[in-house]
């Protein structure tokens, strides 16, 4: 099973060079976080939902569309009580509600969601590959690169363990899922235990391991004739720079 | 503070960096979270790790937290804010090796009264430490009000470490301390 979102297709999206689609990601987050008309957001969610579409990644959507909901409905209810205004529409006791409360957490509310949709379309474009290159193709060391490679590759060895550690208690009758706060945080320990001795185990013998492949932190890796920035990467990086140049200057406006 | 960064040029050390950083990041799916109020309030039993690795393993177990809560935002949450989830995390695993190196020196680790109140302390500077910075870029981007992010991240991280930390510390120091991984000065 894999915790990831990424899927190999063959798209547009996921044929762009990874440094590209770092970039976009950084200048949909700034599109996101500019805006500041609900009508705008509304737009912005609905053409990153047609990407979605047009990268055939619907899949992540399905998978995260509950906890989005559930994360912008908090949002908009913890807005509305704590937006802090000048004019007051309703109060009662300690709950006080002002003026421009309910557009504002409306507006905070889906500006929440479409930075989480735009992170979730580059999870989905993106392979752990793609990442790890694109820190090398940044100038970023190989030693940094190589331990955000290897950290992903084995936090599904990881959960895995730690899945199959779970079922194993719950056989013996440790049920973290049950008693009070205190008795449920101590029952995890016989949980946590033997995946940290597991890990550390691990640590010893992959250093072992990398250093009999001549592994060294100062090593350069050549990525030369892997990635071609073509020109429909020049397009969508100078398409994005422009539509968040428009967000940042209807902001200031 | 030259340790942050040396840490980069070992093998050894950067094999901790992954390992701490997968740990976290993995625990964080089997382990549920405690629902206290659901979809606000929740408890993760992962949020020891952080703080256990940062006394043991030093600045690479830093590391790991900070690279361990990026990647656990690549399970779907990745937005700004996972910018200051890394510096956070980075915190919240440093500052207790900080304070725990600053009181307890060559001493043997049998986690008595002493060595208990120090790891408290180190667990309620980390968590104040960690909840602001999160706080304060959520708020920066206007994800959550400060005030409601900083108690929750707080109380989070705080309790579990606190609780969970203790027991683990005790049963498990003088295990990993043989496999020589353990931080050393330079």
């Amino acid at each position: 099973m894999s915790y990831f979102f990424y899927k190999k297709q063959d798209t547009f999206l996921h044929r762009l060079d990874p440094r590209t689609k770092i970039v976009s990601l950084l200048l949909l987050f700034t599109i996101a976080a500019a805006t500041r008309e609900i009508y705008i957001q509304i737009v912005f969610m609905l053409s990153l939902i047609a990407l979605f579409f047009a990268s055939r990644s619907t899949g992540s959507l399905r998978r995260m569309g509950t906890l989005f909901g559930t994360i912008a409905f908090m949002t908009f209810i913890l807005w509305l009580f704590f937006y802090d205004g000048r004019v007051k529409m309703f109060s009662a006791g300690p709950v006080v509600i002002y003026k421009g409360a309910f557009y504002f957490s409306a507006l905070f509310a889906l500006r929440f969601v479409n930075l989480l949709l735009s992170g979730l379309l580059f999870l989905s474009v993106a392979s752990i590959e793609d990442f790890s290159d694109s820190l090398v193709l940044f100038g970023v060391p190989y030693g940094v690169a190589f331990t955000f490679s290897l950290s992903f590759r084995l936090v599904t060895v990881f959960a895995t363990a730690g899945s199959a550690i779970v079922e194993a208690q719950k056989v013996r009758g440790n049920d973290p899922d049950r008693g009070g706060i205190l008795s449920r945080i101590r029952s995890y320990v016989p949980l946590l235990i033997p995946l940290i001795i597991n890990g550390i185990k691990k640590a010893e013998i992959l250093t072992l391991a990398l250093e009999s492949k001549g592994f060294s932190p100062g090593n350069k890796i050549n990525l030369k004739g892997k990635y071609k920035f073509t020109a429909y990467d020049a397009l969508v990086i100078c398409a994005m720079f422009a539509l968040s140049a428009a967000a940042i200057a209807a902001a200031l406006a | 503070m030259k340790g942050i960064f040396s840490v980069w040029g070992k093998t050894r050390q950067i094999v901790l960096i992954a390992v701490t950083a997968a740990i976290y990041a993995g625990a964080l799916i089997p382990f549920k979270a405690i629902q206290i109020v659901p979809g606000l309030t929740e408890l993760r039993p992962a949020s020891v790790f952080p703080v256990i690795f940062g006394i043991m393993f030093g600045p690479a177990a830093a590391w790991g937290a900070a690279i361990g809560n990026l990647i656990a935002d690549f399970f779907g949450m990745l937005s700004p804010a996972s910018a200051f989830g890394f510096l956070g995390n980075f915190l919240y695993a440093y500052i207790p090796f900080l304070i725990w190196n600053a009181f307890i020196k060559n001493e043997e680790v049998v986690m008595n009264l002493r060595q208990c109140a120090v790891f408290i302390f180190a667990c309620l500077a980390a968590s104040a430490v960690c909840a602001l910075t999160v706080a304060s870029g959520a708020a920066l981007f206007k994800l959550a009000p400060f005030k409601v992010l900083l108690v929750i991240i707080f109380i989070n991280n705080s309790l579990m470490s606190m609780v969970l930390g203790i027991i683990l510390m005790k049963l498990l120091y003088k295990r990993l301390e043989k496999s020589g991984l353990f931080y050393e000065r330079p």
